[in-house]
């Protein structure tokens, strides 16, 4: 009987080609976005390579300082003296690393000018972070303390500066220092914000220690806990010690805000646009994504029904005679279903692969610098959930109106 | 035919409102779409307020509370910058193109407004190019015991002084609680500052005088213009420069240029983001628009076929057609018209204020019509080349 | 042995928005085994309306339907299919052929809905065709035909079932002589062949004439 019904409706979708290819393309191209949203959040939330291990730590980056009544404020990301009163000395977390930037440098090679983007780093940032190393070691301890000119690149900078040799004990120039190459790294996507960068050097080697007096700036803390369970703990440290805040013109500025927060609560305050709030409004982010990702998958749906139910009336003498021979309404539904559900899989298979094209496309252009992302099961089995939503969805109204046809209404026309 | 098209509009009330409720959709998001986009196209070209280029921020940090002794450092240091050949002006300002604001509630005989301000050295709006429009910039002879004499813009002498500003005139602090004792005296009207760069709402600003001769107040920031042509190394230098009068400063130097991209870099992403799914909402309305609209004509051709045989025009079918669908966007953009005309007047949406709205409804009709008459057209030619008796024996 | 198909005191009234149309009024009929009837009158009588009562393509608005003794009414929808299925082939007036499906398609289509293996429903598909003459035709689709050849089709679905009951509203309506002669044919060798109950709407007389009973309806009634 299956199999009569995919004949059927292979026959009948060949018949109407046109009005079938709108609406595959249609489906399509909302499963290919939906597709490539999942994907990225996916890379997002859940980051392979050096930030696989992003569920055992929070990141610290927005950071403000403002009067107490609110009326002067300054956002930023944290200054290194926000970094070294309030977050330092936090004894929550196992580890505690930090960066800055990354920023853009200039390295000269060959007369033409390289414009990597140059991150300082701690000695702790390589322990939090599990970056992949193809030569050498990273940056240590003693060469943080001691100021020592060394530094790490990714694999495409050892192919722009030294033609893809080994570059370990090779130097290099940059932003007017000369380092030399300790460690050779696979290239991280610009997606990961706490790992991406070209160059990592150690922040002792700044030229100018100005950075020090700066209570915004731009550094980001990575707070690091061993057992995943502490982290709300670490949280509550750090918002505890903001309360403490005092600044060394406390006529200027009284009370500052720093938060740490999740790879999830990151996407969270990013969408709702709520940067320094104690509550990340996790809960409100996710409800705002249910409601939109309906809200996305609504219109194609509705056109989808609508087409169903206009097929169903212009083949209600159709119906009509096949229920006057013996069809009952299960074999009715059953048929359309089946019709609707052939739809709903091509047009979701177009869709995903169409979303895998996107994602090539977005990678290959460079917007998201090293951009290489992951399609696994759990994207695959998003889009599939959406896929046989998108089926149910526009086939159950129709083919219940179907079933209910009394035969001589049906020949009649409906 | 108008009356005959709409009688048959009517009587098929049931398939046509769906076609006609897809189209005020259709227009509604149209409408959304153009009117955050010629918002935002709007906000873009309004005057900026002042010009940044050639010019560098000097940050600096000291720790601690000012002193008077940072106040001399201060005056000697503006003094060594400007004396440089390089340097066209240097002055004290507040942070531009960073999201930095001090707000502040000014009131004048009853009439209280929110304002964004800042403070700035003699001098300094007009080598910024900041337009005046009314009364003059601070001068030397400002300096007096209690007064802070500020300029204000448009807007706030909009809303403070409704009958034209009084030159002269003091507006009060509506906070209680604010140390500031003095009398904010106004002199003069200005255009507009966007402090925070051009993609930032048009909003009351006022621009106070920082009196270096008052050793006590404070500043975080320098604000140098260099001459056309310097060298950017230049910025090193100028540095050493300063830190050689001021040695316990910490500075740190960046062309306002670098932080103008980055502000606009911050909102792009999200306008980017938007423009995107708005696209696809269009998209998906379109197909949606187009499947109803082939399907309603498509529905009719035993009634069209009837109309060749009782001596319709190929012609006069196809027009019959593009009249109906017209009509119904007609209606559907009338509904939408409506709908849309409530936020300017609500005023709940600030982004969508008039000028916005009505560029915005303007563009959801044209495109509501073109759409509609392309959508039905096809199917209408499609319609009209059946011979009669096909169309009659269609089953 | 009581009747193949009884009606009892059945009426059916149809409703539009303001009117209510009485189509058929207190009818009372009898039809047995075996036997080959016409229905005549004129248009607009209910002789439709009765036929479509009979092949259970309706519910009658008061009165009894029985087939083979046993009453339609308290049928589930899975029991009436089942009816359709088994005992009644129809042949409509305006053939309802399926425009997307090929001859032999379309011709299949009752036997879709019974347990049989798919070579053996087009076996017999083909060979209902045959019968009515249009083996050359089969992977044709209903638009490339001529009304004669539709009306053939229409008539090889009915019969491909082998049901107890043909229906024919007007089945000559449509031809010429000639071709409404060989349908007649047809229809006679069914029900002198296979004992098959035909119950034909026509307006031919002649044909009527070939029948073994008239009935004639007359403003939703029958008489006599």
């Amino acid at each position: 009987m299956l199999r009569n019904y995919l004949v059927t409706a292979l026959k009948v979708l060949q018949r109407r080609k046109f009005f079938t290819f709108v609406n595959l393309f249609a489906v399509a191209l909302t499963l290919a976005v939906l597709t490539v949203v999942i994907t990225l959040v996916e890379n997002f939330v859940r980051p392979l390579g050096a930030e696989s291990r992003s569920d055992h730590y929070l990141a610290v980056s927005e950071a403000r300082i403002a009067t107490e009544d609110g009326n002067s404020s300054w956002d930023s990301r944290l200054g290194y003296r926000m970094l070294e009163r309030h977050v330092l000395p936090l004894e929550e977390p196992d580890l505690i690393g930090f960066f800055n930037g990354p920023s853009q440098g200039t390295v000269y090679v060959d007369g033409s000018k390289l414009t990597p983007k140059v991150a300082r780093t701690d000695a702790n940032y390589w322990s939090i972070l599990d970056f992949r190393f193809l030569e050498g070691r990273p940056i240590s301890q003693a060469d943080f303390d001691e100021g020592r000119f060394v530094a790490i690149i990714n694999r495409s900078m050892r192919e722009a500066i030294f033609a893809g040799e080994p570059a370990l004990g090779q130097s290099l120039s940059a932003s007017g220092q000369r380092f030399e190459v300790i460690g050779v790294v696979e290239d991280e996507a610009a997606i990961r914000r706490e790992a991406f960068s070209e160059i990592w050097v150690p922040l002792t080697t700044t030229p100018s220690t100005n950075y020090r007096v700066e209570w915004v700036g731009d550094f980001t803390a990575l707070l690091f806990a061993e057992d995943a369970s502490r982290l709300p703990a670490i949280r509550a440290e750090l918002l505890a010690s903001m309360d403490e805040f005092v600044h060394d013109d406390p006529d200027r500025y009284q009370v500052a805000n720093a938060v740490a927060n999740s790879k999830f609560e990151q996407l969270a305050r990013m969408a709702l646009d709520n940067p320094h709030g104690r509550d990340s409004k996790v809960g409100a982010f996710i409800m705002v994504v249910i409601a939109v990702t309906i809200a996305f998958m609504l219109l194609p749906a509705i056109n989808l029904i609508n087409l169903n139910v206009s097929r169903i009336l212009e083949r209600a003498s159709e119906i009509g005679v096949r229920k006057a021979f013996g069809a009952s309404a299960r074999s009715l539904v059953g048929q359309f279903l089946v019709e609707n559900l052939v739809l709903s899989v091509l047009g979701g298979i177009a869709g995903f692969i169409l979303g895998i094209g996107l994602l090539d496309l977005i990678e290959r252009s460079g917007l998201i610098p090293y951009g290489d992302f992951r399609i696994d099961w759990r994207v695959f089995l998003g889009s599939l959930v959406a896929m046989t939503a998108f089926g149910l969805i526009s086939g159950v109204y129709p083919a219940w109106k179907m079933a209910r046809f009394n035969p001589v209404r049906a020949l009649r026309g409906g | 035919m108008l009356r005959h098209a709409v009688k048959l509009i009517w009587n098929r009330k049931r398939a046509n409102g769906l076609i006609v409720t897809e189209l005020v959709i259709a227009f509604l998001i149209v409408f959304i779409v153009s009117a955050l986009g010629a918002h935002t196209l709007y906000k873009w070209r309004l005057p900026l307020g002042f010009e940044w280029e050639e010019t560098v921020e000097v940050m600096m940090s000291r720790g601690g509370r000012w002193t008077e002794d940072d106040g001399l450092t201060l005056r000697r240091l503006l003094a060594t910058v400007r004396d440089q050949p390089e340097v066209e002006w240097a002055h004290s300002t507040m942070p531009l193109f960073r999201n930095w604001r001090w707000t502040t509630s000014v009131a004048h005989e009853g009439q209280s407004t929110q304002t964004m301000l800042s403070a700035m050295t003699d001098g300094a709006p007009q080598d910024l190019g900041v337009e005046l429009l009314e009364g003059r910039w601070f001068d030397e002879g400002d300096a007096a015991e209690g007064v802070f004499p500020v300029l204000i813009d448009e807007r706030l002498r909009d809303s403070l002084f409704p009958d034209g500003v009084i030159l002269g005139a003091n507006i009060n602090k509506t906070d209680p609680e604010d140390s500031d004792q003095r009398e904010w005296r106004v002199i003069g009207v200005f255009r507009a500052f966007r402090q925070m760069g051009e993609f930032t709402a048009l909003k009351p600003y006022l621009i106070g005088r920082f009196a270096t001769e008052d050793l006590e107040e404070s500043t975080e920031t320098l604000a140098v213009r260099l001459q056309a042509g310097t060298p950017i190394d230049f910025e090193e230098r100028l540095q050493r420069i300063i830190e050689a009068e001021a040695p316990h400063w910490k500075l740190s130097i960046t062309p306002l240029s670098k932080l103008r991209e980055r502000q606009i870099k911050d909102y792009v992403l999200p306008l980017a983001i938007s423009g995107l799914v708005a696209g696809f909402l269009l998209l998906m309305v379109a197909f949606g628009l187009f499947g109803v609209l082939w399907q309603n004509v498509t529905r009719r051709t035993d009634e069209l076929g009837l109309r060749r045989a009782l001596g319709s025009t190929r012609r006069r079918i196809y027009q019959q057609i593009v009249l109906e669908t017209v009509v119904m966007a007609g209606l559907a953009a009338l509904i939408g018209v409506v709908i849309g005309l409530q936020f300017p007047l609500s005023g709940g949406f600030s982004a969508l204020d008039w000028r916005a709205s009505s560029t915005g409804l303007a563009a959801s009709l044209a495109t509501l019509m073109t759409l509609a008459g392309l959508c039905s057209l096809y199917p209408a030619w499609l319609a009209a080349q059946r011979a009669p008796a096909d169309a009659l024996h269609y089953e | 042995m009581s009747a193949m198909i009884e009606l009892k005191n059945v009426s059916k009234t149809y409703q539009t928005e303001r009117i209510e149309t009485l189509a058929l009024d207190s009818i009372d009929l009898k039809v047995e085994e075996g036997e080959m009837v016409s229905v005549m009158g004129p248009s607009g009588c209910g002789k439709t309306t009765l036929l479509n009562l009979i092949g259970l393509l309706d519910d009658p608005s008061r009165g009894e339907v029985r087939l083979a003794g046993k009453p339609v009414a308290d049928r589930s929808d899975r029991e009436l299919a089942r009816l359709r299925n088994d005992s009644i082939g129809f042949v409509f007036q305006s053939f309802h052929l399926i425009p997307d499906l090929s001859v032999v398609d379309n011709v299949e289509i009752p036997l879709l809905y019974r347990r049989i293996t798919r070579k053996e429903r087009r076996e017999r598909a083909e060979r209902a065709l045959e019968r009515v003459g249009l083996s050359s035709r089969i992977d044709h689709f209903p638009t490339q035909l001529s009304g004669g050849q539709q009306q053939r089709v229409a008539i090889a679905r009915a019969i491909v079932g082998e049901p107890r009951i043909v229906l024919a509203d007007e089945p000559t309506g449509n031809l010429d002589s000639h071709m409404g002669d060989e349908i007649m044919s047809i229809l006679e060798r069914l029900n002198r062949e296979e004992k098959t109950t035909v119950i034909m709407v026509t307006h031919d007389h002649e044909m009527a004439e070939k029948t073994q009973r008239v009935i004639r309806v007359f403003d939703g009634q029958i008489v006599h």
